[in-house]
């Protein structure tokens, strides 16, 4: 999975594309690695070219946002395809991440945090 | 697409879900399945053929071998391999309520497996190794 990257502001944008399945976790927990080592990471993962997301997928995730957690940074989502979003909800971690329908509110939400 | 039973088989190795992925899309849609019945199937497919790799086989190389074939008004998917005794369905569900900190990281696969399909059913034999059944019921709706 070709994962771009960009900064706004304070923010580290990444988008995921195409099945994050057992397979892309791996490259996408490299990437997430890489942005969220450092104390106070702002980090939006855009999902909007994402269509498929499986338990692999979830579980970096979920990796992820616990060690940004704990130095006081965040992972937020945007842009989650309706099944996506329906896979999130079906293992419970719709109430573990911030999730926005925008990009700019995901980053917005990180002003004043 | 002719026919109503399609078969793949491929090395046990990560790189090979997404194969896998490709054929499960291409058979359904051949089969006119709609797209949000694909995801799901697609889903359960992903799930156990990760857990064949990873607990199955160990990471140690093997051969997958899938069947997809349409009867009737169900779709039935069989996954068979050769790895060690593997029952998905001994795996504890998650605890879909707790919070962060409590979450456990893994868990998941075997309860997508079950919400996704109509029924998981598991056999072993030392003749014909693990093999895993699941079903699903394709109403007019999600036949598209």
């Amino acid at each position: 999975m070709e994962i771009p990257e960009k900064t706004v502001g304070n923010v580290g944008i990444i988008f995921l594309s195409g099945r994050l399945d057992a397979y892309a976790a791996n490259e996408v927990e490299q990437k997430l690695n890489l942005l969220c080592t450092v104390a106070n990471a702002n980090v939006v993962v855009n999902l909007k070219s994402l269509e498929y997301i499986s338990s692999s997928g979830l579980r970096v995730l979920l990796a992820s946002l616990k060690k940004v957690r704990k130095q006081n940074g965040d992972i937020r989502l945007a842009c989650l395809q309706p099944y996506v979003r329906e896979v999130f909800d079906i293992a419970g971690f719709t109430q573990l991440f911030k999730m926005f329908d925008k990009e700019e509110d995901a980053i917005a939400s990180f002003k004043g945090a | 697409m002719k026919g109503n039973c399609f078969a793949i088989e491929v090395e046990s190795k990560l790189e090979n879900i997404p194969v896998i992925g490709d054929f499960i899309v291409d058979t359904l849609e051949g089969f006119a399945v709609g797209q949000a019945t694909i995801y799901q199937i697609l889903l359960a497919v992903d799930e156990a053929c990760t857990n064949v790799i990873k607990h199955a086989y160990s990471g140690q190389t093997g051969i997958i071998t899938l069947t997809c074939e349409l009867l009737d008004d169900s779709l039935v998917i069989i996954i068979r391999d050769r790895g060690k005794p593997f029952d998905p369905r001994s795996v504890p569900p998650p605890d879909l309520e707790a919070d962060l900190e409590q979450r456990k990281i893994g868990g998941l696969g075997i309860y997508f497996m079950q919400k996704m399909m109509d029924d998981v059913s598991y056999e072993f034999s030392p003749e014909e190794g693990n093999k895993l059944i699941m079903r699903k019921r394709l109403t007019p709706d999600k036949a598209n």
